[in-house]
């Protein structure tokens, strides 16, 4: 029989505490083996009980959770999960202030009596506890490439991002020069309302310009969009992004592969499709539009991707994806897009000619 | 029995005393220590209110946590009416009155 996943619940509210624990121990495959009222609590109990996850609340007496997230990384690495009542929504940037600190994911408290989300909180649990520990890296990867000959801006950057993700594309837009000339097109997944916290985080770890997408075309240029996770982005013809509430073939929101597959529809050849960190297999559909269009197919390197199961479903349909570690993808697009934005007016004949760019 | 149910009086219980504990803070010297202390509880109180679905509770705490941390006590005298009655009727949803 497989061993129960064994789980510590952080939060000073001794009756949050008994619904989490109550919450999660419904299917029987998941058990709480501690509790912590506080940050000190925590970090103590962690390092003595080695869990497979911790669940994180952010507003506690005495240290505060993204405090607590960064101590636990620092003594006992550990998958974490943020669940919290603060407005990580709106405004607010604290869900992503604690994946900077290390935790992998984050949500908002669930209701009891909502069954979707207690399920899908459970679903977060087992997906998380699956996932390797690791060391908090320093954010701080170095300066940026130099954009040494950026030419007009050429084609579009699509890249998807699962959970984790926020963490590898914050290593990809540090490495992009002020002055990039590409549009950055970003399907990344999480909690529906928190694309403008979502792009807070974002405007604090890259100086291009962030843009949220809504139902009104916005225009593309140079910069990074985002869209809420209530729908989808998409390439609505090749000067304006949009969003669209709903796809019949994509149930999921925002999905990589429409988004990947309006690219290649709008920008043919001059797309460069980015799979990064994630759960499930959102992006090799559309990453197969983008190959067939002779775009530029990159995905993170699966053996260092936490969680892997986005850059292993691509590289698996994809073997020519280019595939790579995540601090080389953003010098890789830096060199590409000035390179390709110099060199040429138009798509390339055929991807042999991107991928040789790409090689160089 | 629900999972709402199973943990509603409890939830009253303690809704009850957090209330009691604001209230009481709020009779003496409104100094910013004491409203961000005030805030800190209805924060609680609004995460423990969201796991029970009392969304009402919930909504209410978080206006609560935000005059209180704006320094506006009138708007925050205000709310915790509000909520009191929001707590009194979980409570007599509780017994089946």
């Amino acid at each position: 029989m497989k061993p129960k996943k064994r789980v510590v619940i952080v939060d000073d509210s001794s009756l949050a505490r008994t619904i989490l624990r109550e919450i999660i121990q419904a299917d029987g495959d998941i058990e709480v083996v501690g509790e912590a009222q506080n940050g000190y609590e925590a970090v103590g109990l962690v390092d003595a009980l080695k869990p497979d996850l911790v669940t994180m609340d952010i507003d506690m007496p005495g240290p505060s959770g993204i405090d607590t997230i960064g101590w636990i990384m620092e003594k006992a690495p550990t998958p974490i999960l943020v669940i919290t009542s603060e407005q990580l929504g709106g405004h607010s940037s604290l869900g992503f202030q604690a994946i900077q600190r290390g935790a992998m994911d984050f949500m908002p408290k669930p209701s009891i009596s909502d069954e979707q989300a207690v399920a899908h909180l459970r679903r977060q649990v087992r997906t998380l506890s699956e996932l390797p520990a690791f060391v908090h890296v320093s954010a701080d990867d170095g300066e940026p490439a130099p954009a040494t000959r950026v030419a007009r801006a050429t084609g579009i950057v699509a890249i998807a991002s699962g959970v984790g993700g926020p963490r590898a594309l914050s290593r990809v837009l540090r490495r992009l020069p002020p002055d990039f000339p590409c549009p950055v097109a970003i399907a990344q997944h999480m909690p529906p309302r928190f694309a403008v916290a979502f792009a807070r985080y974002l405007e604090s770890i890259t100086p291009l310009p962030v843009r949220v997408v809504g139902e009104q075309p916005t225009p593309i240029a140079p910069g990074v969009f985002v869209c809420d996770s209530t729908s989808h982005l998409v390439v609505k013809s090749a000067s304006d992004l949009v969003t669209v509430a709903a796809h019949k073939d994509y149930p999921s929101k925002p999905s990589a592969d429409l988004l990947f597959g309006s690219s290649a529809d709008h920008f043919g050849g001059s797309v460069i499709a980015v799979v990064l960190s994630g759960v499930g297999s959102d992006g090799s559909r559309g990453l197969g539009r983008v190959i067939d269009a002779g775009g530029l197919a990159v995905v993170e390197r699966p053996e260092t991707a936490i969680p892997a199961d986005m850059p292993k479903a691509a590289s698996l349909a994809w073997p020519d994806a280019r595939t790579m570690p995540v601090e080389l993808i953003g010098d890789l697009l830096s060199s590409v897009v000035t390179d390709a934005s110099a060199k040429t007016t138009a798509p390339p004949a055929d991807s042999s000619d991107r991928l040789a760019i790409a090689d160089d | 029995m629900s999972l709402h149910e199973k943990f509603r009086e409890q939830f009253v219980a303690t809704a009850t005393q957090r209330f009691h504990t604001i209230t009481r803070a709020l009779d003496g010297a409104h100094s910013n220590a004491m409203l961000d202390g005030v805030a800190s509880e209805l924060h609680t109180l609004g995460g423990e209110a969201s796991l029970l679905g009392a969304l009402d509770i919930a909504d209410l705490a978080r206006h609560g946590e935000e005059a209180a941390r704006e320094r506006r006590p009138a708007d925050l005298r205000a709310v915790l009416d509000q909520l009191e009655v929001a707590i009194f009727a979980q409570d007599l949803a509780r017994s089946g009155t």
